[in-house]
């Protein structure tokens, strides 16, 4: 079933336009709010939310853009009203000052290890900062692509991506 | 040829990385790297990191996936014109010994646009084989929630059926005046 079936069959509440939805968009939306959250609960439930929207404005979806872009708009939007509610808490047992220390910026990296540092100091950033590394490095968009997504200018998008990957600098010392 | 400084150099990295400078643009850039090699020294830094988050991002992500169960309870929610006798299988047996939690006043509160009439008007998106959730409508205004030992941290989602289409999302939080 290709996107136009898709929508045309959820606007006349056909079972399998909804199942085709899911099959083709439901894994990568999962994992790209899992991304955006940080975590698999919370995610689950952005992704049933994404796509429960879906399912209501099918009707309202004018085919402008590619249907995963639509749904991934959904996404970052209840993303966000979802960061707004809940409560920003950082766990660690990591020093920075003793962190700062034992790795001098820029040294080589163990891949292996330094990922899972790296994720958890992605955890420790601001949801707007992390928001803007996953469209960059995750989905793989042009600072003029999310730009759109987040309705800011390329310029916004730019700056923003700088002040991320300062953040996570300041977060992560070694990178 | 403009010649180019470090500042607008490494302010150029990310249009450089999406190829969206112009030929101009892209010259001297060229040359100012060819000749600074603090810039040649970022623009690899950068790269590295920018591969290394990549590599962490596609990671964590190919860790997670819609299992058999949880891509039956989304296609529940979103095609609502199934019918789920759900509170009549064997695990939610659990519930009925289940601590009544709210009664939650709807209108204001719920969001849903249509009052709901009876118990059939409800599915709750949220059960897992595990935690069940029995809805039980009273009243219009009064609607008794249930929930099975243990289920204590995920949401609660329960859309109000309305022929083929979800009407109404409501969405419950322990932190929200709602649970009583």
């Amino acid at each position: 079933m290709d996107e136009a079936d898709i929508i045309a069959g959820l606007r006349s509440g056909d079972a399998g336009a909804a199942a085709a939805l899911l099959d083709q968009h439901g894994d990568r939306l999962l994992r790209s709010a899992y991304l955006l959250c940080g975590n698999a609960a919370d995610a689950q439930d952005l992704t049933q939310e994404t796509l429960l929207q879906a399912v209501k404005s099918a009707p309202r979806f004018r085919g402008e853009s590619a249907l995963y872009t639509w749904l991934h708009g959904i996404l970052l939007n209840l993303s966000r009203h979802h960061a707004r509610q809940t409560a920003r808490v950082t766990v660690t047992d990591a020093v920075p000052e003793l962190a700062a220390e034992t790795a001098a910026p820029g040294a080589a990296l163990d891949l292996a290890s330094d990922s899972a540092a790296l994720w958890d100091a992605l955890g420790q950033l601001s949801g707007a900062h992390r928001e803007v590394l996953v469209l960059r490095f995750y989905e793989e968009l042009r600072l003029d692509e999310i730009a759109v997504r987040l309705e800011l200018s390329t310029g916004t998008v730019k700056s923003r991506l700088h002040y991320a990957l300062r953040e996570l600098r300041g977060v992560m010392p070694a990178l | 040829m403009k010649t180019m400084n470090c500042e607008a150099c490494q302010h150029l990295l990310p249009d450089d990385a999406d190829g969206a400078l112009g030929a101009e643009e892209r010259a001297a850039l060229g040359a100012h790297l060819a000749d600074c090699g603090a810039c040649r020294e970022y623009f690899a830094r950068e790269a590295a990191l920018a591969a290394q988050l990549r590599a962490t991002l596609r990671q964590q992500a190919e860790q997670v996936r819609l299992s058999p169960a949880s891509r039956a309870r989304l296609l529940a929610a979103i095609a609502p014109q199934r019918t789920h006798a759900w509170w009549h299988a064997p695990a939610c047996a659990a519930a009925a010994a289940a601590l009544i939690l709210c009664a939650a006043h709807f209108g204001l509160r719920s969001g849903f646009t249509n009052a709901p009439h009876s118990s059939q008007d409800f599915v709750c998106m949220s059960t897992t084989p595990d935690h069940t959730v029995r809805i039980e409508w009273k009243s219009p205004s009064h609607i008794v929630i249930q929930r099975s030992a243990g289920w204590k941290e995920r949401r609660l989602v329960v859309i109000h059926r309305n022929g083929t289409e979800a009407s109404g999302l409501f969405v419950a939080h322990p932190s929200k005046s709602l649970w009583k």
